[in-house]
């Protein structure tokens, strides 16, 4: 029953109370912020509240639910698997020429593809699965969620182990053919029309993704109107499964045939400002071992923040965004960073507009570099021409040598 | 003290709200009596007040504005997120290129106060009846031997 008895479309603003709504948006910014994983109760109840779910859509439930560590595994597993629902009625469309190819061989060549198809995809992370974690899991959960022909029970154990090196080159697609030396041509055509259909669910994993207790934000907003004043769609209630599954797990792909469902993270970090942050370690971090680095809520890699006492000059001149420049050489150490570019002074003087100390400085590299503090309280190293003589040219330049006046920056 | 040293406890003092011209995401406001060529920094986007929107080339008027008008600088990245508040009252021409390579960004005629937001930068309000236009930071790229757009 809503706690208020007002008709929805009668509710003013007198009658939302900021203190309540607070409420609800401090119980599910603890929820959006869990690192707790699921309970053996959340892995039972679950799967009731999907099946509601799919009957308030009016749709048959999945044929089947599973569970997986990481969204990342989720992202890929799930559209691995949704490619191989769509090849079990349309291998022909995929694979031009094939309507007589016999259902086994079609079999065949979808399982030597399918788990080069998921290194594959995986290798779009900046993150690198070093222990086959995450590659496991993925296989797992597409082996029990596709069309049952095409993998039998258990299978998992018959995975094949990471390849060599020079096979799996972080850059470039794997080279089919190499892997595959005893496959005819034709064979290697079907594994790379099979890589481009997964390729492309993979690039359409949003479009079946539900965010779990990632959607907290909407779900707040939600559960005050529904719990407040009732609210429905057409006099159903179809948000009450929804707000279980966002209060009991992470985020979900819904597939017509299958659904998966990921964990909360073991590890969030975040700053002051709940932008995710940390400088000892992942900012995020999955069972699985999936992790994502932040500083300041910029995303950056596990060398910035573990190891950034091992950068090179040409590493940090080379990024090309400022935040993060500035953060590479906070980190590294300002002092260092100029010993080493072999920096030499040329002028100094204070920025017109904020009053700062700026200072140019002539690279052993035949560039300059003026170093500037920024009103967000971050200091700039920006790449300016050696031509260049004195900090106020340098802003001149920066701002298109145009004839303007800087009356204030933020 | 070296300029760096200098410069590093002035962002001290930044950060503490110790500096008084500049604050971390402080706000400001043009001034009825700006001229045209007055300029505000947000970032690395410089907003320049105009007389008028120059007739020239590569430029055309947006017929309709959309939601995706609001982003002045091109790109996904946090620092490409300068946005107008609203796109009421606002009268806007592009640049017929519209890519991450650009250094001159749209013209805005402001048919009353609008306000250019950024998630770390203070916000810039532009009164009604200002024109302004936006460029963009540029950079050298010492690999590239030639100058870029500066992104944050």
């Amino acid at each position: 029953m809503p706690k208020r008895t007002i008709p929805l479309s009668q509710v003013t603003a007198d009658d939302i109370d900021p203190e309540v709504c607070k409420q609800y948006a401090d119980k599910w910014l603890q929820n959006a912020l869990r690192t707790d994983q699921m309970t053996k109760e959340d892995f039972e109840v679950c799967p009731t509240h999907v099946v509601n779910m799919y009957k308030i859509a009016d749709l048959d439930p999945p044929k089947h639910i599973t569970y997986i560590k990481s969204p990342l595994a989720l992202a890929v597993a799930g559209s691995i698997s949704a490619c191989l629902w769509y090849l079990d009625e349309n291998y022909a469309g995929v694979c031009e020429g094939r309507e007589n190819l016999s259902e086994s061989e079609q079999i065949r060549r979808v399982r030597l593809a399918v788990p080069e198809l998921v290194r594959e995809a995986l290798k779009c992370d900046p993150w690198e699965d070093k222990q086959n974690s995450v590659f496991i899991s993925c296989m797992r959960a597409i082996m029990e969620t596709c069309p049952p022909k095409f993998y039998g029970a258990d299978e998992i154990a018959f995975i094949r182990p990471l390849e060599t090196e020079v096979v799996y080159d972080s850059y470039k697609l794997v080279d089919l053919a190499k892997l595959f030396p005893n496959e005819p041509a034709e064979v290697i055509d079907d594994l790379e029309n099979i890589f481009a259909a997964g390729f492309k669910c993979c690039a359409q994993h949003y479009d079946m993704w539900q965010g779990g207790n990632q959607w907290s934000a909407g779900c707040s907003f939600l559960d005050y109107w529904t719990e407040e004043f009732g609210a429905t769609l057409d006099g159903k209630d179809v948000f009450s499964d929804f707000r279980e599954l966002a209060l009991r797990s992470g985020a979900r792909i819904v597939h017509q045939d299958f659904v998966i469902i990921s964990d909360r993270p073991d590890r969030l970090c975040l700053d002051e400002q709940y932008r995710p942050h940390s400088t000892d370690g992942p900012s995020h971090r999955w069972t699985d071992g999936w992790s994502m680095w932040y500083i300041d809520g910029l995303a950056v890699d596990e060398q910035i923040v573990m190891r950034p006492e091992t950068q090179t000059i040409d590493q940090i001149d080379g990024e090309q965004n400022n935040d993060i420049r500035s953060i590479r050489i906070d980190r590294f150490g300002w002092d260092r960073y100029l010993i080493e570019s072999g920096a030499e002074e040329i002028d100094v003087d204070r920025d017109a507009v904020s009053g700062t100390y700026q200072a140019l400085y002539r690279t052993k590299r035949d560039e300059n570099r003026l170093i500037v503090a920024c009103p967000t309280a971050r200091m700039f190293s920006l790449g300016i021409p050696a031509t260049v003589r004195t900090c106020q040219e340098a802003q001149k330049w920066l701002a298109g040598d145009e004839k303007i006046n800087i009356i204030g920056a933020t | 003290m070296t300029a760096i040293a200098e410069i590093r406890k002035e962002v001290e003092q930044i950060k503490k709200g110790l500096n008084d011209r500049v604050r971390p995401g402080q706000p400001i406001r043009f001034s009825e009596a700006s001229a045209p060529g007055d300029a505000i920094r947000q970032g690395d986007l410089y907003i320049v007040v105009v007389d008028a929107v120059p007739q020239k080339s590569g430029y055309s008027q947006v017929e309709k504005l959309g939601e995706e008008h609001r982003q002045l600088v091109p790109g996904n990245t946090q620092g490409a997120k300068h946005a107008l508040d609203s796109l009421q009252g606002v009268e806007m021409w592009r640049p017929n290129t519209w890519n991450e390579d650009i250094l001159d960004g749209p013209y805005i005629r402001c048919l009353q106060e609008r306000t250019i937001t950024h998630p770390t930068h203070g916000a810039v309000t532009i009164p009604k009846g200002f024109t302004v236009k936006f460029r963009y930071q540029k950079e050298w790229d010492r690999e590239q031997e030639k100058e870029r757009r500066a992104r944050d």
